[in-house]
């Protein structure tokens, strides 16, 4: 009976510290994704400030000293156009 | 018995009482351990309870808000992960020291400090959302050292910050949320249940200062994140149009501004932009700088107005050449002097279309008696004119349009040329949108949805009456016309202009010097149909919406052909680019004529080649020689094949690897250009 007791005490304590550990473990990968979730942000978050207009027109202007076009001088991409979300195209 | 005890009878008397000892405190011993076990093994809701609270305490687990995009999906809104200082006053130690640290830190008064960790609580925060600027501070002054551990009694909370990354883009549209991320105003309150997603109360076991540590992760996976909303705003238009108007205002001088575009065929907001501006991201902004004008702010639309007139003059029978007698400058109604804008105007006999082109006050008065109140009130009901426009934006107004009982000859004669009446920017621009979509009054869209709606819009005139307005509104931007400066070269262009005086808040009297000047309209036999509002509040100097907001409708709808490549009449055919799945439904689709060397002007790239001549065929079509093109935009390309019948079939995005014909091969005119592209 006593022998018993004892391996259920200490397969009790082992239980409990195994879920312990784990408990720790996955909080510690939960913080890792939660850092790298936020790296993530931070990069989108700069990638969306790269890209806005306000700073490509600064670049345009300054750096390579465009200017608004005039009416005549722009082409016109029919097969360019998406809907009225479509932009003048790249080409 | 009286004398001293015997040894032998001293020892039983001993172990007597050394046996109550013993059976007391066995006694005792068994009492703790029956209540040890009662209260174990036994339930006992209280003491659970202060059990649980000793170590156990809730946590809210908050989702990700969702994120505003443009139509494109470009970010408007989004979020970012941020620290929050929070504390539990009862394990602070070194607290002066540690008060006077925290506030140099966070640049918070002393007293402020002194006050939260003073509290009697677990937790109280100190700051939240603090800056890159403040943490470095933090482990300046040791506060937080380099593991980021803090000092007993702090702790920081990661908590989600909401960023603009385009700062004032669209800042009176998009709103604002408080400091949980709650939307307050604009699209962030209007949408908030959408975005907030689904918060989850779990449980944690608190560490021993008192901080939630272990987490039941099984409950906490129960959040879910709030869903993106994607706008009808075009990010690339709004900014061109925010500039626009930014420019206007400080050219102008006026106190405030507007400008919307709305795709008149569905109601689409594709830019909405409104001066001052502000930037989102930053704490402070008074509420009168964050108001989205275009649709919570109301004003007498003046002259604009005249175009619904005439709408509703022709649909009771009347023709755009019916005339009516403008008095020669001067007009009384009820013992009040009706006079034009401009005193040197001074008409006789006038048709419906000129009382549009030369702005006639007296004109439109005279229509609007004729027609009678009953008709001119209807039609103003019908164009929804003081009643919501259904667009769901938080504190739209309705304006208003006054009841019928209050029409006396002078009131219908006052909102026949557009005083009298209160509206909104937005709804003048979608009553201009029926003009232009033939007579059916769209719903404002913003939030952009894919489901083909089933409902048919309200037609409110007919296409007839539609087309006559737009005719009539062609008219003013003519040479002699009141919106000359609106007119866009290669564009035919219909509107209005308007200049309403401002009603003295004080008096309640027109102001002679306070005007609002706006100019509605739109850019006719194109597509997208799409219908821009512009207003200045308070230009100083000249006033009129002739020499104001005319010369920013221009520059909205310059900005607004470019950006959706709306070709103007006078141009030839435009390049077009060949689709289709096979490449010979890719040539089919190529049959693209030249594009003429003078529309394209001085554009010419340097060391662009050149084509060179090579011949001519019998039946008298030109032979080129192909220059290599590779290394080149397609757009570059272009520059060098136009002026000429090639076809030309484009693939793949960036710089030309490949072309066909090869370099110095012949070229004739009506031949297939082929490019294909990669990535640089």
């Amino acid at each position: 009976m006593f022998p018993v007791l004892i391996v259920m005490a200490i397969s009790t304590v082992w239980l409990r510290l195994s879920i312990v550990r784990t408990t720790y473990e996955l909080d510690q990968t939960e913080g890792m994704i939660r850092n790298l979730s936020q790296e993530r942000d931070q990069a989108e978050l700069r990638l969306t400030g790269l890209r806005s207009p306000r700073r490509l027109q600064g670049i345009a202007k300054i750096k390579f000293g465009l200017s608004q076009p005039k009416a005549d001088q722009v082409i016109h991409l029919r097969g360019a156009e998406k809907g009225i979300g479509g932009a003048i195209a790249s080409h | 018995m009286g004398g001293r005890l015997r040894p032998t009878e001293l020892g039983i008397e001993f172990r007597r009482r050394m046996t109550v000892l013993m059976v007391g405190c066995l006694l005792v011993a068994g009492a703790i351990a029956s209540r040890a076990a009662y209260i174990q093994f036994w339930n006992n809701p209280r003491l659970e309870q202060m059990s649980r609270k000793q170590f156990q305490s809730k946590v809210l687990i908050r989702p990700r808000r969702g994120v505003i995009a443009d139509r494109s999906g470009e970010p408007l809104a989004v979020n970012l992960e941020a620290n929050s200082l929070a504390a539990n006053p009862l394990k602070i130690e070194n607290r002066r020291t540690l008060i006077r640290l925290l506030s140099k830190a966070m640049d918070l008064p002393v007293a402020m400090v002194t006050k939260r960790l003073n509290e009697k609580k677990e937790f109280v925060w100190i700051k939240r959302h603090l800056s890159e600027a403040e943490m470095g501070k933090l482990k300046r002054f040791k506060i937080v050292d380099a593991d980021g551990d803090l000092l007993s009694g702090l702790w920081m909370v990661r908590e989600s910050e909401r960023i603009y990354p385009h700062g004032e883009l669209a800042a009176h549209t998009l709103g604002a949320v408080n400091i949980d991320s709650e939307g307050v105003e604009g699209v962030e309150l209007w949408q908030n249940e959408k975005m907030r997603g689904k918060f989850v109360s779990v449980e944690a076991i608190k560490d021993a200062l008192g901080r939630p540590s272990l987490i039941d992760a099984v409950a906490a996976k129960h959040v879910e994140d709030g869903e993106p909303v994607q706008l009808t705003l075009d990010a690339s238009l709004q900014y061109a149009v925010e500039q626009s108007l930014r420019d206007s205002v400080l050219k102008t001088g006026s106190k405030a501004g507007g400008v919307v575009v709305m795709n008149a065929a569905n109601g689409e907001i594709l830019a909405m932009a409104n001066q001052p501006a502000f930037n989102p991201n930053m704490s402070g902004i008074p509420l009168d700088r964050r108001r989205n004008r275009i649709l919570t702010d109301g004003y007498e639309p003046g002259s604009t107005l005249k175009a619904v007139l005439i709408a509703s003059a022709m649909s009771n029978g009347w023709k755009l050449t019916d005339q009516v007698n403008a008095e020669h400058g001067s007009f009384m109604v009820q013992g009040k002097k009706i006079s034009e804008a401009e005193v040197k105007e001074k008409f006789d006999w006038i048709n419906l279309r000129k009382i549009i082109k030369h702005s006639s006050n007296i004109g439109a008065a005279k229509v609007a008696l004729k027609l009678g109140a009953d008709k001119y009130l209807k039609t103003l009901k019908d164009y929804g004119f003081g009643s919501k426009t259904g667009s769901g934006f938080p504190g739209e107004i309705s304006g208003r349009v006054p009841a019928r009982k209050e029409w006396q000859p002078l009131t219908l004669a006052n909102i026949g040329f557009g005083q009298g009446v209160l509206v909104t920017p937005m709804q003048m621009t979608r009553a201009y949108a029926s003009f232009l979509n033939g007579g059916f009054l769209v719903t404002p869209k913003l939030i952009k949805d894919d489901a083909i709606s089933t409902e048919t819009p309200k037609r409110v005139i007919s296409e007839k009456v539609a087309a006559d307005v737009v005719n009539a509104l062609l008219a003013v931007t003519e040479d002699d016309g009141t919106g000359l400066k609106a007119r866009l070269d290669g564009y035919d262009v219909a509107g209005k202009t308007g200049t309403a005086q401002v009603v003295e808040s004080t008096t309640g009297t027109y102001s002679r010097s306070r005007h609002i000047a706006s100019f509605i309209g739109f850019a006719v036999g194109v597509e997208p149909k799409l219908v821009i509002f512009t207003s200045l509040d308070e230009p100083k100097g000249v006033y009129f919406a002739a020499e104001t907001a005319a010369p920013l409708f221009h520059d909205v709808l310059n900005a607004v052909v470019n950006r959706f490549s709306i070709p103007p009449r006078s141009e030839t055919a435009p390049v077009k680019l060949a689709k289709g799945k096979s490449p010979h439904d890719r040539i089919q689709f190529s049959q693209a004529k030249a594009i003429a060397l003078s529309a394209v002007n001085q554009l010419t790239l340097p060391d662009e080649p050149a084509l060179q001549w090579q011949g001519a065929t019998p039946k008298g079509q030109m032979i080129w020689k192909m220059p290599s093109l590779k290394g080149m935009t397609a757009r570059e390309a272009i520059h060098v094949l136009h002026g000429h019948s090639f076809r030309l079939e484009v693939r793949g995005d960036g710089v030309i690897q490949n072309q066909f014909p090869e370099e110095g091969k012949a070229l004739a005119e009506g031949d297939v250009v082929r490019l294909a592209l990669v990535d640089p």
